[in-house]
């Protein structure tokens, strides 16, 4: 799900301009546990009934200011509880575009894209041949090319593992585990 | 070719120590850092093996480790993260810790001196944004990009174009500076300075205190900004030196900087400010909005929880009643504010008015009683997003935002309405 090196294919769910990061993962609705609460409560503000009908792998199309407001990790990781495989937009927030690549959510600023597709319509996103492909009317854009900075986070699978990476080179590693006895 | 703000501050902590220009891509090293939802960040280090949380921290004396946003911890996984923090800070020698402190973590980066001017300061929430009211370059992060940071003290940024602001006018003494960032954002829209930095300068921009100059640079981030600077006057000086602040190198820019954009407003002719549900730039002069019936009226958070915020209800409210069947609160931002409001007197006049005093933080926030569909709320605070106030079970309420003097006007009345008389203009 996190690399830029395979095309993502996927039913397109679109949304609006200023989608803030209170609709992604705001509270609401409380399940179990706190990852289902983030789950189920992701955009459902805007469209009740999204949560029940999006599935793996499906995409997010969105307007300009995508993820303004609060700088919500759990907006992302929301989203990828949700299932959703990349995320396309007019413009996004900065927070929220760092989170994402943080998260290795892959998400693609592509002007022109709320009116390339459509709600519901299959999409696919070919981040190795540079291009979004609405299989539904024909039509593609082109994607542009990610800051190699950008790219290593997201092949390293996430900041985290890069976090984990550095501090092996420093010679710091996680202690083993104790065994009993 | 001369340098902006950002591109000053930026190449100055350039790790490979050249100059830089809006479009580079760099990493930076970090003046300051301030962490908070520390219980978040530490679950990242646990995922990674380590169960005791960081191995590490970059430097004790610039990470600013606070327990803020929640508090006090009624809820088990607040006061477990109080808990661990402490831990954490004693075993990794963190100086500036605050255990369950009731106040909002940028107040208290203000209050106790923990941000300088010209500094890189990083936090992990949005409006981390507002210390560049002081002059200084900070903005928001998310947990893992904190938790990067806070082992290495670096971070990648792109260089921002800036966009100069400048106020014209005096500002004196009205509008405030809410007015100002509502009138920018209906204006120009609520992502035009997306991921660019902002330089207010101006007559108007001079004249302002210290408190008008917070609300806007917090706002900066409604308007989609990386940084947003103020230049150091005498005024940030002061108020950085009465804070016992060490020694600072402020940033200016040259006078040849290149800015991608100006934008130039007379504050003396725009009047106070609405921004309607459910956006930041959804923004009308209070005419437009007069006799909205409230249910709720709200003063506080990082944006409007300063003294001069709530010496200006008071002003208002002295010997006059909330309106019947509106709720009323008003939050300080932090315990020293609330003590400054304390001994002003202002917290009686709150009282005897009908106000309902909050303690101290971000609760204002979250922990009012929560605007239900059928309700509206003017809020003196930083959002008027969709479900703010109640998550996605209350998405139709009708949040409002406006300057102190707007909703303490309103509270007053019982409707929205101009608050020119109140004021004595
Ligand atoms: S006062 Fe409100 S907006 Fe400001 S930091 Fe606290 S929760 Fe966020």
């Amino acid at each position: 799900m996190s690399n830029l090196t395979t095309a993502h294919r996927g039913r397109a769910w679109k949304f609006g301009d200023s989608v803030d990061t209170n609709q992604l993962a705001g509270g609401g609705l409380v399940a179990e546990t706190m990852n289902e609460t983030l789950r189920i409560n992701c955009l459902r503000g805007l469209r009740p009934d999204f949560t029940e009908h999006v599935a793996e792998g499906d995409i997010l199309v969105a307007g300009k200011n995508f993820g303004c407001g609060s700088s919500r990790q759990t907006a992302v990781e929301a989203l990828q509880l949700c299932g959703v495989s990349v995320t396309l937009v007019e413009s996004v927030a900065r927070i929220h575009r760092r989170n994402s690549i943080a998260l290795a959510l892959p998400l693609f600023v592509v002007p022109g894209i709320t009116e390339l597709v459509n709600d519901g319509d299959e999409i696919v996103v070919d981040y190795p041949n540079r291009v979004v492909r609405d299989l539904t009317t024909g039509a593609g854009l082109p994607l542009a090319t990610l800051p190699p900075s950008v790219e290593q986070i997201y092949e390293a699978g996430g900041l985290l593992q890069v976090i984990g990476a550095r501090l092996a080179q420093e010679g710091i590693t996680p202690p083993r585990p104790q065994r009993a006895g | 070719m001369g340098q902006t703000m950002a591109e000053k501050v930026l190449s100055r902590q350039n790790i490979t120590g050249e100059p830089v220009h809006a479009g580079d891509v760099i990493d930076a090293k970090l003046d300051g850092l301030m962490v908070i939802t520390y219980g978040k960040v530490r679950a990242l280090y646990r995922k990674l093996g380590f169960p005791d949380g960081p191995p590490k921290v970059f430097d004790t004396d610039r990470v600013f480790l606070l327990n803020d946003h929640v508090q006090p911890g009624i809820k088990l996984e607040v006061a477990q993260q109080a808990y661990d923090s402490k831990l954490d800070a004693n075993r990794l020698d963190i100086t500036n810790f605050r255990d369950s402190e009731m106040g909002i973590c940028h107040q208290m980066m203000l209050d106790y001196g923990y941000v300088r001017p010209g500094e890189l300061v990083v936090g992990n929430d949005s409006h981390t944004i507002s210390y560049g009211a002081i002059n200084a370059a900070s903005t928001g992060m998310g947990n893992t990009e904190i938790a990067y940071a806070l082992a290495f003290g670096e971070l990648f940024f792109s260089v921002p174009e800036t966009i100069k602001v400048v106020l014209r006018g005096s500002a004196r003494p009205y509008p405030f500076g809410k007015d100002v960032i509502l009138y920018l954002a209906g204006q120009y829209g609520d992502s035009f300075a997306q991921d660019k930095s902002l330089e207010f300068v101006g007559s108007a921009a001079d004249a302002m205190d210290i408190t008008s100059r917070l609300t806007i640079a917090d706002h900066a981030v409604e308007v989609g900004a990386k940084f947003g600077f103020f230049r150091a006057d005498d005024k940030t000086r002061e108020f950085v030196d009465a804070r016992g602040i060490r020694p600072y190198q402020t940033v200016e820019a040259d006078p040849d900087a290149e800015y991608g954009q100006t934008v130039e407003v007379d504050v003396d002719d725009i009047g106070f400010q609405v921004a309607k549900p459910f956006r930041f730039d959804n923004v009308v002069p209070v005419g437009e909005t007069s006799g909205v019936r409230i249910d709720q009226a709200r003063i506080g958070s990082c944006a409007n929880g300063r003294f001069e915020d709530i010496e200006i209800a008071a002003r208002m409210l002295r010997g006059r009643k909330v309106a019947k069947g509106v709720k009323f609160y008003i939050a300080p931002a932090s315990q020293t504010v609330y003590l400054e409001c304390v001994r002003a007197g202002l917290i009686e006049t709150l009282l005897e008015a009908g106000v309902q005093v909050q303690q101290p933080g971000c609760g204002i926030c979250q922990t009012p009683q929560i605007v239900l569909n059928e309700e509206v709320c003017i809020t003196a605070t930083t959002r008027n997003y969709r479900g703010r106030f109640g998550g996605a079970t209350s998405s139709e309420a009708q949040v409002y935002l406006a300057s102190p003097a707007t909703v303490t006007a309103a509270a007053i009345a019982g409707e929205i309405t101009d608050p020119s008389e109140l004021l004595n203009v």
